[in-house]
C-alpha cells in the first residue's frame, strides 16, 4: 500500500535520523522526488536542524574534579552528626516551649492572686465612676446602701 | 579501561575509580546541562549535583546499560527541576544575551541578525513541551541513538519517535520566518 503525504510527513523526522527500513526510506525517496509539497517539508525540517545549530555550546571548565572534591568534603563535614543534630533540633524546641509554658503559667496565676482581694469591690466601684469606695462619706446613707450590697453580693457567693 | 570494571571498583568503595569516572563523563554532562540552561554558572551546580548524587548511591550503584544513561537522566530531572524554579521566579538568563565569540569579527547589523536567530531559536526550543525538548536536546545536540534516548527518557523508541517528530514540527512552525 502507498504512503499518503500526511505518512510521509509524519515519517520524515525519523527517515532523516536514518531510521527507516531499505523499504520505506526508498517509498519515501520517491514520494518526495514527486510531492513538492512534502518536499519542501523536508527543507524545512533540514533548516530547522541548521537553525538549532546557531545555539552556542559551552566547553567543559577546567579543574571540575577539584571543585567537586570541595563540595563533597563541605557536604561530608555537614553531614557528620545527623543523627545527633535530627535528635537535638527537635529538642531545643520542644524545652523552648515547655520553659515558656512553665513561665507564662506561674507570672498569671502571680498576676491573678494579686487581682481577687478586691475583685468585687473594684468592680462595684467602677460601675458607678468612683476611684474606691472610700470616696463616699463615712456614715453617709450611701456607704450604708454599699455596704449593704457588697455584704449581700459576698453572702450569694457563698450559698451552695 | 573497560566502563563496567571501572564501576566495579567504584562500587567497592576506590576514590581513584569515581575520580576517573567524573574526567570521562563531565564533559558530556556539563554539555548536556549547558543545553537545557544556557548558563554556565547552573551548569556547574547541577554537574556537581549529579555526580554528588553517584558518590552517594555508591555500592548501591546497580548498573543497567551505560553509565552515561544514569547520568543524563539524574541531569535532566535536575535541570528540568532548575528550569521550573526558574519559571516561578520570573529568571531570565543574561548569557544568552552576551556575545558568541564567532561572531565578534562580524559586522553590527550581521551580528544583531545572528543574535535575533539565536534567540528566536532558543525561546522556540524553551517553549517545547519537556519532554519533546529533552528528547530534542539528547538527539539534535548529544547525538544519542533513538535507543539510548529510551533508556535515559525510560520510555519507549516509538515515544522517542513520536516526540521528535512533534518538536520538530512546532519549530518548524515557530520559526517558520526565519526559514528561507
Amino acid at each position: 500500500m502507498q504512503m499518503k503525504c500526511k505518512d510521509i510527513k509524519y515519517r520524515l523526522s525519523a527517515f532523516m535520523d536514518g531510521r527507516a527500513g531499505p523499504d520505506e526510506a526508498a517509498e519515501i525517496e520517491s514520494h518526495l522526488r514527486i510531492c513538492p509539497d512534502c518536499g519542501a517539508v523536508r527543507r524545512e525540517m533540514r533548516q530547522v536542524t541548521d537553525l538549532l545549530g546557531l545555539l552556542p555550546d559551552a566547553a567543559p571548565e577546567p579543574f571540575f574534579t577539584t571543585r567537586l572534591a570541595a563540595r563533597l568534603a563541605q557536604d561530608h563535614a555537614a553531614d557528620r552528626h545527623p543523627r545527633v543534630r535530627r535528635f537535638l533540633v527537635p529538642l531545643y524546641m520542644v524545652s523552648a516551649l515547655v520553659v515558656g509554658f512553665i513561665i507564662g503559667s506561674f507570672s498569671g496565676s502571680l498576676f491573678n492572686g494579686a487581682q481577687t482581694t478586691s475583685s468585687t469591690e473594684d468592680a462595684m466601684a467602677r460601675s458607678l465612676y468612683l476611684q474606691s469606695f472610700d470616696d463616699f462619706p463615712e456614715a453617709s446613707i450611701s456607704e450604708a446602701y454599699f455596704t449593704l450590697a457588697v455584704n449581700l453580693t459576698d453572702g450569694e457567693g457563698d450559698q451552695p | 579501561m573497560d566502563e563496567s570494571r571501572l564501576i566495579e571498583r567504584f562500587r567497592s568503595g576506590d576514590p581513584e575509580a569515581f575520580r576517573q569516572i567524573v574526567d570521562i563523563q563531565y564533559p558530556q554532562v556539563y554539555r548536556l546541562c549547558f543545553r537545557f540552561l544556557g548558563n554556565r554558572e547552573d551548569a556547574e551546580e547541577i554537574c556537581q549535583d549529579v555526580f554528588i548524587r553517584l558518590h552517594r548511591t555508591g555500592a548501591g550503584y546497580r548498573q543497567e546499560g551505560k553509565l552515561f544513561t544514569f547520568l543524563y537522566r539524574i541531569a535532566v530531572r535536575l535541570c528540568l527541576n532548575r528550569i521550573r524554579d526558574r519559571k516561578r521566579r520570573n529568571w531570565t538568563s543574561l548569557e544568552h544575551a552576551a556575545p558568541v565569540g564567532s561572531l565578534v569579527s562580524d559586522s553590527p547589523d550581521r551580528l544583531l541578525e545572528q543574535k535575533e536567530k539565536e534567540q528566536a531559536v532558543r525561546k522556540a526550543v524553551d517553549e517545547l513541551p519537556e519532554a519533546q525538548r529533552t528528547a530534542l536536546i539528547l538527539r539534535r545536540y548529544q547525538e544519542l541513538s533513538y535507543s539510548e534516548i529510551a533508556k535515559v527518557m525510560q520510555c519507549s523508541e516509538a515515544s522517542v519517535e513520536s516526540m521528535l517528530f512533534r518538536a520538530r514540527q512546532t519549530l518548524r512552525k515557530k520559526l517558520k520566518s526565519l526559514l528561507a
